[in-house]
């Protein structure tokens, strides 16, 4: 079954090349770490951040999805590419060895390249990691595991382009049948499901679950996702554990099916472009009818709206058959070919005419589908338009809300109705957006047990009813209401985690007893951070924000990230928050505004007026001028006047928020305090 | 011994072997002659065990060769169109035989690299057509096989090389009983090698001998006398090809050369002469007695 020797000179033969992509993701391994690091250090020093920079997934060296967008297939066509010439392949047909043999030999060689140089550069990044760790965290768990994906999506390109080059005898052959056998089949169900969710827009394409999904299949999500931007980030499908396995799964099977034709591959297919005609034909059809998806796209939309470009139905068309015929011509070099070719155009009319029937059945079966409020038992919200989710990633409430089956009459009235309203609209109108701005998806659950997921456009009133009724349901707002218990990570500015999680625990507790609606209108207040400035969110006007709780962790294995604003509608959270900034900053305030004083530099210094003028802020930057070390000299009088006393929230309050390289490192604080001068001083002309 | 039972393979419609059924003695030198596309190159990679028959068997000792590893050790195979890895020298070649065949044998390598002044660490593209051929046969013969098959091996080969390529040959049949396989489209590249020939056309053996019996069965009668004389005077010979021009008859007989010559000398010829057949003439006049015309299956001289 597998032979040493075999094994060896595969190894030997391939070394070049694997040597020169190995070195790139060494390169890669080295280089990421080492410039992560040392750019974190070097922001630190100049004081632009203070926080370590978070590695997970493919942070750690991108250069390894060249392991399996070109090393796999490239190793494999070189290793195996004895069966595209005749006296090749009969020299490794003559051996001495069974073909399972060969075949499992020169595998193993491809993927101890393949797999063996991820490994060792993940390694390598990681211990390099390893020794910048103040400056660097890294997600250990995640880079393993998007590592794993990245091996699962190598081992199916390369069982892919085995299969490939088992059943073909040619180089242009054997690209083409490896991106058919890789791609045909999750390219079709994704035009598919879009085609059905364009014709049907009240279905969404996460409807269609694992055949919706480009993440499954690691190497579609990896190659195609960046192109037609259906699925999000380049990259993301490698940590999906549900895709891994699949993928992996995929890879064996593949790799028993290419060992199966391997060792029924005669060696007289070298330099035909396959067995038989079957075979050619089988590949020319498929080949061509993805050419035809565009067309088919375009069919539909002409069959669903009255936008009708038949111009690029025919081009495409015509783009197809040139395809369709050009691969017969390129692989047999014979113009004679072109005839034989003409019947198997029958298939391609036939699939075409088998997929967009299909399509517009599945359109008409979903529109056709009706949901009595009578036959729900219950609804989910997966998404209404105030869910947002900080950084890309889910927030806890929203993961909350998402697994809560709602069971309230009123609410499935309201839902149901919405979605007959925007069937009806599909249906009967010149274009299917049916009316409504609010967007959301809902799956609805019968008694049955069926689960039907739809996306539905809401008009004001019927979102406004939704809140309502939402706002009154115990379930639905206790799961808004309820913060993470214990997350795994809180974090905020440059509190100690002590003071933070102290924070946090009367945080949880306020909010527990506010008003649903206090509680939207500032937990879902857009705020964003960067390095170099203080948070900024956009809550109501009439709401003081001081700070922000950082919040992230797991609800079973889906991850969460929360930012929760510390405001005035909390109010003993904001207490014990500007109570614990200013214990933690008084020395290092004093200092700064001292050594600002004596004409040191800063990288910013922001004060702001909080309950005048509108929250309007002042700025310093770099070298404070004369005037401007007068304007500190006020503040720092009034810290120190400040110093230990509580902030009487009901008055005017200013807040100082300043960064400074100085003592040979980064030093940042907040500081809240009250001043009868300050307005004077700074003189209102000069706010910004 | 390897023996075949009515195999035939087929691409697409073409048969390019039909039915052929032979057996190959061990240590003999067989050679198989027949014109480009008569199925010599198919039968030797039916026997190699690079091609699967569609019908019949094919066995070495009674084995079946096709994915059969014990069988195929004992076989080496020079191909028509031969297969070196890409930039690479003798030594590296060696490399790759040695990983593949156990018996693969490094000293005879170094000392027929040396005898046939082939540079081992040179890369083997920058050979001539004949040096690759050389190689090539090193390589097979230091696998020391029981079984050799060589696919028009001699074309391109020099006399001196082509030569010392078949004294090589002949050694390893002598000494280690080594069978021994050729083809070729030229009867007159086997005729001093091959103990056993065959004629291959369109997928089968025409006609099969022994060179040596080939050789001594048949011979040529020139023979005049006083008086006039016909065919009818040589009842009792087995003739093929009579032809009489004025008192003096051309003719080839079959059958033991002394009882032909004691029964003609009986007669009292006043010209007798029994002259030797080059064996493209013996192959011509037995396959004219099939009903074959030779020049139009080997279509070459």
């Amino acid at each position: 079954m597998f032979h040493v020797g075999l094994y060896r000179e595969a190894l030997r033969k391939s070394v070049a090349i694997a040597a020169l992509f190995i070195a790139i993701m060494l390169l890669g391994a080295i280089l990421t770490p080492v410039g992560e690091i040392s750019w974190v250090r070097e922001a630190m020093a100049r004081g632009g951040r203070t926080m370590p920079s978070f590695i997970g997934g493919l942070d750690q060296n991108w250069t390894l999805v060249l392991a399996m967008v070109v090393q796999a297939p490239v190793l494999t066509l070189y290793l195996f590419s004895f069966l595209n010439k005749r006296n090749s392949s009969d020299f490794y047909h003559s051996i001495p060895h069974k073909r399972e043999a060969l075949f499992l030999s020169y595998a193993a060689a491809i993927l101890t390249w393949v797999i063996g140089g991820i490994w060792v550069c993940t390694g390598i990044a990681l211990a390099i990691f390893a020794t910048g760790s103040a400056y660097v965290t890294v997600h250990v768990g995640s880079v393993l595991l998007a590592t794993l994906g990245l091996t699962a999506g190598c081992l199916l390109v390369v069982a892919a382009t085995l299969m490939a080059m088992s059943i073909t005898g040619g180089r242009f052959a054997n690209i083409i049948t490896t991106g058919l056998i890789l791609f045909f089949p999750r390219t079709i169900m994704l035009v598919f499901t879009s085609i059905v969710t364009f014709a049907a827009p009240v279905v969404s394409i996460d409807s269609f679950g694992f055949f919706g999904s480009g993440f499954y299949h690691i190497p579609f999500g990896m190659l195609v996702s960046p192109f037609i931007g259906l699925f999000g980030n380049v990259g993301q499908g490698v940590g999906f554990e549900t895709g891994i396995v699949y993928t992996l799964v995929l890879a064996l099977l593949y790799f028993g099916a290419a060992l199966f034709l391997f060792k029924r591959r005669k060696s007289e297919t070298a330099q035909n472009p396959a067995p038989n005609r079957i075979v050619q034909t089988a590949i020319r059809v498929a080949g061509a009818f993805l050419l035809c998806l565009p067309a088919i796209g375009f069919v539909v939309e002409w069959f669903t709206t009255p936008r009708g470009e038949p111009m690029a139905v025919v081009t495409f068309y015509v783009i197809a058959l040139i395809g369709y015929f050009a691969y017969e011509l390129i692989t047999t070099r014979k113009l004679s070919n072109i005839k034989k070719a003409l019947p198997g155009l029958g298939i391609l009319v036939l699939l075409n005419i088998v997929f967009i029937t299909g399509a517009m059945t599945t359109q008409h079966v979903i529109l056709n589908r009706s949901l009595a409020a009578h036959q729900i038992q219950s609804v989910r919200i997966l998404s209404l338009h105030d869910r947002w989710d900080p950084q890309g990633q889910m927030s806890y409430e929203w993961q909350r809300v998402r697994m809560l089956a709602i069971q309230d009459e009123a609410l499935t009235d309201v839902l149901t109705e919405a979605l007959a309203r925007n069937v009806r609209t599909i249906r009967q109108s010149s274009h299917n957006t049916p009316e409504g701005r609010q967007n959301s998806v809902i799956v609805f659950e019968t008694a049955s047990g069926r689960r039907i997921q739809r996306n539905i456009r809401l008009t004001d009133t019927e979102a406004n009813d939704i809140r309502r009724i939402l706002d009154q349901n115990e379930a639905y707002t206790a799961a808004r209401l309820t913060l993470p218990e214990n997350p795994a990570e809180l974090w905020s500015g440059d509190l100690s985690e002590a003071a933070v999680r102290e924070i946090y625990a009367v945080l949880r507790e306020e909010v527990r007893g506010l008003d649903i609606e206090d509680w939207r209108k500032v937990s879902a207040a857009r705020i964003s951070s960067c390095d170099c400035c203080p948070p900024v969110g956009n809550v109501p006007d009439d709401v003081a924000h001081y700070g922000d709780l950082h919040v992230s962790g797991f609800i079973g294995r889906e991850t969460y990230f929360s930012i929760y604003p510390v405001t005035s509608i909390t109010p003993r959270t904001a207490d014990l928050f500007v109570r614990h900034t200013n214990a933690e900053s008084f020395e290092d305030t004093e200092r700064i505004l001292g050594y600002v004083m004596g004409g040191g530099s800063v990288n910013w210094l922001h004060i702001r007026s909080h309950g005048l003028h509108n929250d309007q802020q002042y700025s310093i930057r770099s070298n404070p001028d004369r005037r401007e070390r007068a304007i500190v000299g006020t503040v720092l009088e009034e810290v120190q006047a400040q110093q230990g006393a509580p902030l009487d929230r009901n008055r005017v309050y200013y807040s100082l928020n300043a960064s400074v390289h100085m003592d040979g490192r980064l030093v940042r604080v907040s500081f809240f305090f009250h001043s009868d001068l300050l307005e004077s001083v700074l003189g209102w002309s000069d706010l910004v | 011994m390897i023996k075949t039972e009515n195999i035939t393979k087929k691409f697409g419609n073409f048969r390019a072997v039909s039915n052929l059924s032979c057996e190959i003695p061990k240590g003999c030198i067989y050679g198989l002659i027949g014109s480009n596309g008569a199925g010599k190159s198919t039968f030797l990679r039916l026997a190699t065990g690079v091609y699967r028959a569609d019908e019949g068997r094919i066995t070495l000792d009674g084995e079946e060769i096709y994915e059969n590893p014990a069988a195929k050790r004992r076989i080496a195979y020079v191909p028509d169109e031969l297969f070196f890895l890409q930039g690479a020298s003798m030594n590296r070649m060696a490399g790759l035989y040695q990983a593949i065949y156990p018996g693969f044998d490094r000293a005879r390598f170094a000392r027929l690299t040396e005898l046939f002044k082939l540079k081992p660490k040179a890369n083997i593209n920058t050979f001539s057509k004949g040096m690759k051929r050389q190689a090539a046969t090193i390589l097979a013969l230091c696998c020391n096989p029981e079984y050799i098959f060589f696919d028009e091996t001699f074309d391109g080969l020099d006399p001196v090389m082509r030569n010392l390529v078949k004294n090589l040959i002949t050694e390893d049949v002598l000494e280690r009983e080594t069978t021994v396989i050729i083809t070729s489209h030229s009867l007159r590249e086997l005729e001093d090698t091959c103990d056993q020939l065959a004629l291959l056309h369109e997928g089968g053996i025409v006609f099969e001998s022994d060179v040596q019996n080939l050789k001594t069965s048949l011979f040529k009668v020139q023979i005049a006398f006083h008086e006039d004389f016909g065919q009818e005077m040589f009842a009792g010979l087995d003739l093929l090809n009579y032809s009489k021009k004025g008192s003096v008859a051309n003719f080839i007989v079959r059958g033991g050369r002394e009882q032909t010559r004691t029964f003609l000398a009986e007669k009292s010829p006043i010209l007798l002469d029994i002259l030797p057949l080059s064996l493209e003439e013996v192959f011509i006049h037995e396959m004219q007695a099939i009903g074959y015309a030779f020049d139009s299956i080997i279509g070459e001289e």
